[in-house]
């Protein structure tokens, strides 16, 4: 027979102050298998698991039940403090009388306190079907994939080289450095965004632990922590990265133009042969398959006959490279909202009212038009510009009810920017509210109004005219309770962030979560905001939610220091509390096999009885999660979760049947 | 066609193609028939076929997976052996199909029959005789329902012949057989007859392909066809499935947005 010890928690006043704890531990003293029940104010505390400790001693209890907060919050403690009084840990169920009895049933004690005794009464009967488990290990692949080379992947790549560990870093685009590279200046402090970027990406290219992949993508994940194999689609560069010399002679000659450039933000046309940007990392152009008139026509071949070093080759195709990793870092980054779903601002069908970044690609002297902003209608430089901010930010109608967080700033260094490039110029700024909570950021909004005199008016604007030759700007000024209209050469709409269009596929591809905007969820808001749900899964910078430049790199650093405690142990435990196959009961139908998420069932042929060889299923101990699926999915009941058996569950239901 | 079918089945042990065949031969008179296994040669004149051969020979297939075996088989017995192909319960390469043209129902084996259009493919939903019997009972009331599977189950023996004569129910060790833990007490009383059934029948849903062999092989005539085709009416329903065919099941594969996309999310 079974000796049960079960320990009840008041949690201060959390449990005892709904459920009438004594009444708790006399009806688990009767229970079938039970021979001691107690309870303690803080279970947790030092004392209470002494408490455990030595009542297990004493008694010569073989198993535990605990009735406390959820076993998310402490059964590690327990599974600890029970293995501490030498019982195998897994030996331990928790009846969760708190979040699921207490914290949701104060308005009916009584009820409260006989929903706590049946819980109890259910961990007593799983626990006498319990079965002591063995922790297994596995070993770690000593090496971390960052996804995404914006200033979050690269930072995260950075540092996780500098702990001594291999990264290999995949971006989408030709080149890395994201969004940050299509930025002129950076607020507070007006750095140029390339000068302090750019010896980043290079020295991503010069550190021998990094191994960069541009113009790539993650096409499938498999395996777990410590051991996640990647499949990567290198897509065809048509360029011959180990020839070419990055001369541009290609992407002068071509002779598409067309095709508008995604790095200048639509404004300008590139070319079918291209590198994203001057300083691109790696400095090896690409050929757009899409644009490229040799690939549409058959004809051409300019850049094959001018390319003084014979790089292009029109005849690579997309490469599937599988690689072993340990860690993920995903840092993908975010997209602009596209504005032209908002008709007040005229679907994004007026020429003049641009975006924010495309503003940024203008005032940049690196940009299409040499640093100088000129309306997209007529070429003018513009006297009066109307920002408005909060476009697809804080409107519930369009179902972004979030802030972006960088709107507030963005907007207040553009408009700084266009006053020092246009002494005579006037800014005005349509705002609901500035956030500007970060460090230097209040004193660079009041700077930019006081000293710059740009005007900014709490309130909405209602409708942009298009005129003969300028926009009617109509809007309300909320703190003086009128009507404005303003007569402006140019709107910039302060767009919001919104993750890739590609996240989703990518969660999935993961197994990580996103909240209902689309962004990844982190472990826990608070206490574990860079990891995932995932083991091993790491999450930097925009992806995860919008945040500004030195949030990010806090981040990608963050993740860093967490992929370097991972990679420092030489091996990892295993939750054992996996799926077992019977190979008796299997019929080898492959039910289990097509159902598991993580493919953690490999079929094989094995002997059952001697001579009788079946091919039946078998559980990967190292890949599997135990999540369960496997053995709700076999009718011939021959898989069992380990921890969760069918026996275990058959005595719980036993106990509801008799109620 | 009998000629002919005992002509085929020569010429297949002959080449060697099967190592035995599957059929039915001449039952205690003219008007039964019963299964028969088939390996040498100079049995083959037994096998015959008429309207009386009604058994689904699908459920040989996988006790004897070793084998290389032609079977005699229906219009409706192929969609079980196509079924069996797709578990992976006997290899593709093993199995010869010997498909005879079936004539239809004798009186006895209306409720197997009903609804074939002669070439054993039944209408999976609606206009077919069951199908409007299972249409009908659902307009039926919870407590109206109760009562009529109370009713019929209460004649249940707990005999198993429904899932011996199932081909899909082929577990090495079947639920109600084990003790540890013990899923179903044996006793025969109506509340664990229907919890019997229902449990087999949530185990062969999008596998059963409503052959309605348990129906037939009841000793005591329970309408367990009208559970068979609820089953299959459901799966193409929400699923937009059917067994036997090159569909996988339903509840071994994940789409994205599927709980959308059915509006049950």
């Amino acid at each position: 027979m079974a000796r049960i010890g079960v320990f009840i928690c008041h949690c201060g006043s959390n449990i005892a102050g709904v459920v009438s704890v004594e009444k708790v531990v006399e009806a688990a003293q009767t229970l079938p298998g039970v021979r001691v029940s107690m309870d303690y104010k803080y279970m947790c505390s030092d004392p209470g698991q002494n408490l455990i400790i030595n009542t297990i001693k004493e008694q010569g209890l073989d198993r535990v039940v605990v009735g406390s907060c959820s076993p998310r919050m402490h059964e590690n403690t327990f599974r600890a403090s029970v293995e501490r009084a030498g019982l195998n840990p897994y030996m331990l169920e928790i009846a969760n009388i708190r979040e699921h009895v207490s914290w949701v049933h104060s308005d009916n004690k009584d009820a409260a306190t006989d929903k706590a005794i049946k819980l109890v009464e259910l961990a007593v009967a799983k626990v006498r079907r319990n079965e002591p488990l063995q922790k297994m290990y596995a070993a770690i692949e000593k090496r971390a994939l960052v996804i995404g080379g914006g200033i979050a992947g690269i930072q995260a790549a950075l540092d996780i080289a500098a702990n001594g560990y291999k990264v290999m870093l995949v971006e989408k685009e030709p080149s890395i450095g994201g969004r940050m590279s299509q930025l002129d200046k950076t607020f507070p402090t007006m750095d140029c965004s390339a000068c302090i970027l750019t010896p980043k990406m290079v020295a991503v290219a010069q550190n021998k632990n990094i191994t960069l992949q541009t113009y790539a993508e993650v096409a499938e994940v498999h395996g777990y922590v410590g051991n996640f194999e990647v499949k990567i689609k290198k897509k065809a560069r048509f360029v011959n990265m180990a020839k070419c010399i990055g001369c541009g002679v290609c992407t002068e000659k071509c002779p598409s133009k067309k095709t508008l450039s995604e790095f200048n933000a639509n404004i300008a046309a590139r070319k079918a042969i291209y590198t994203p940007f001057p300083q691109a990392v790696p400095n090896i152009p690409v050929i757009d398959k899409d644009s490229c008139l040799y690939f549409a026509t058959g004809k051409c071949k300019v850049c094959e006959k001018v390319c003084p070093a014979e790089a292009i080759d029109y005849t690579q195709e997309d490469e599937i490279i599988t690689e072993r990793f340990g860690a993920i870092v995903v840092a993908t980054g975010y997209d602009l909202y596209d504005h032209s779903r908002y008709g007040e601002y005229g679907y994004g069908e007026i020429p003049d009212v641009i975006t924010g970044l495309q503003l940024e690609r203008m005032i940049n002297s690196g940009g299409p038009t040499g640093g100088h902003v000129k309306r997209p209608s007529d070429g003018k430089e513009p006297e009066t510009v109307v920002f408005i901010q909060c476009v697809g930010s804080r409107d519930d109608a369009k179902g972004k009810p979030y802030c972006s967080r960088v709107c507030c700033m963005y907007t207040a260094k553009q408009a700084l920017l266009l006053k020092e490039h246009y002494p005579n110029s006037q800014a005005f700024v349509f705002y609901m509210d500035i956030r500007a909570a970060g460090k230097g950021y209040e004193e660079f909004v009041q700077r930019v109004q006081t000293e710059y005199g740009v005007v900014y008016l709490r309130g909405r604007v209602s409708r942009i005219y298009e005129k003969k030759d300028h926009l009617l700007v109509k809007g309300v000024d909320t703190l003086s309770g009128q009507q404005v209209e303003i007569k402006a050469d140019m709107v910039v709409l302060a767009t919001g962030l919104e993750p890739k269009k590609e996240a989703q596929n990518l969660a999935q591809l993961l197994h990580i979560g996103y909240d209902q905007n689309g962004f990844y969820t982190e472990l826990h808001p608070k206490l574990a905001p860079v990891e995932t749900q995932i083991a091993g899964v790491y999450l930097a910078g925009c992806c995860q939610s919008p945040k500004d430049i030195p949030d990010t790199v806090a981040q990608a650093s963050a993740t860093a220091a967490k992929v370097g405690a991972l990679l420092s142990q030489e091996s990892l435990e295993i939750e054992p509390m996996i799926s077992e196959v019977n190979p008796l009961l299997c019929s080898g139908c492959r039910m289990c096999y097509h159902a598991c998420p993580y493919s953690a069932i490999e079929m094989e042929d094995k002997e059952i009885r001697r001579g009788d060889v079946r091919c039946v299923a078998k559980v990967l101990t190292s890949v599997c999660k135990g999540c369960g699926v496997c053995a709700a999915g076999c009718y011939c009941k021959a898989i069992d979760l380990k921890g969760w058996t069918d026996r275990q569950l058959m005595e719980e239901i036993g106990v509801l049947r008799y109620r | 066609m009998n000629k002919i079918l005992q002509e085929t089945a020569r010429n297949l042990l002959a080449q060697t193609r099967v190592d035995v065949i599957i059929g039915y031969e001449e039952g205690y008179d003219a008007f039964h028939a019963r299964p028969v296994f088939i390996s040498s040669i100079a049995d083959v004149d037994r096998l015959i076929f008429n309207q009386y051969c009604t058994n689904n020979l699908a459920v040989y297939l996988p006790i004897h997976k070793k084998l290389k075996i032609g079977i005699v088989a229906k219009g409706c017995d192929v969609a079980s052996i196509r079924e069996l192909i797709k578990e992976h319960q006997i290899p593709d390469e093993n199995v010869v199909v010997i498909d005879v043209v079936c004539e239809g129902a004798t009186e006895r084996m209306d409720a197997k029959c009903a609804g074939c259009d002669g070439k054993g493919i039944k209408a999976v939903v609606g206009v077919d005789k069951v199908g409007d019997e299972v249409e009908r009972f659902e307009e039926l009331s919870a407590k109206e329902k109760e009562a009529f599977w109370d009713k019929e189950f209460a004649r249940c023996i707990r005999c198993y012949a429904c899932r011996q004569i199932c081909p899909i129910c082929y577990c090495p060790d079947c639920f109600v057989n084990r003790t540890m833990p013990k899923y179903l007490n044996e006793a025969v009383d109506n509340e664990k007859n229907k919890l019997f059934s229902m449990i087999r029948m949530m185990h062969v849903f999008g596998r059963c392909t409503d052959c309605r062999a348990c129906s037939n092989a009841c000793p005591v005539g329970i309408p367990l066809h009208l559970l068979t085709k609820k089953i299959a009416m459901d799966a193409l329903e929400l699923f937009g499935y059917v067994s036997g065919q090159e569909q996988e099941h339903p509840f071994s594969t994940f789409k994205k947005d599927e709980l959308m996309e059915k509006g049950w999310e």
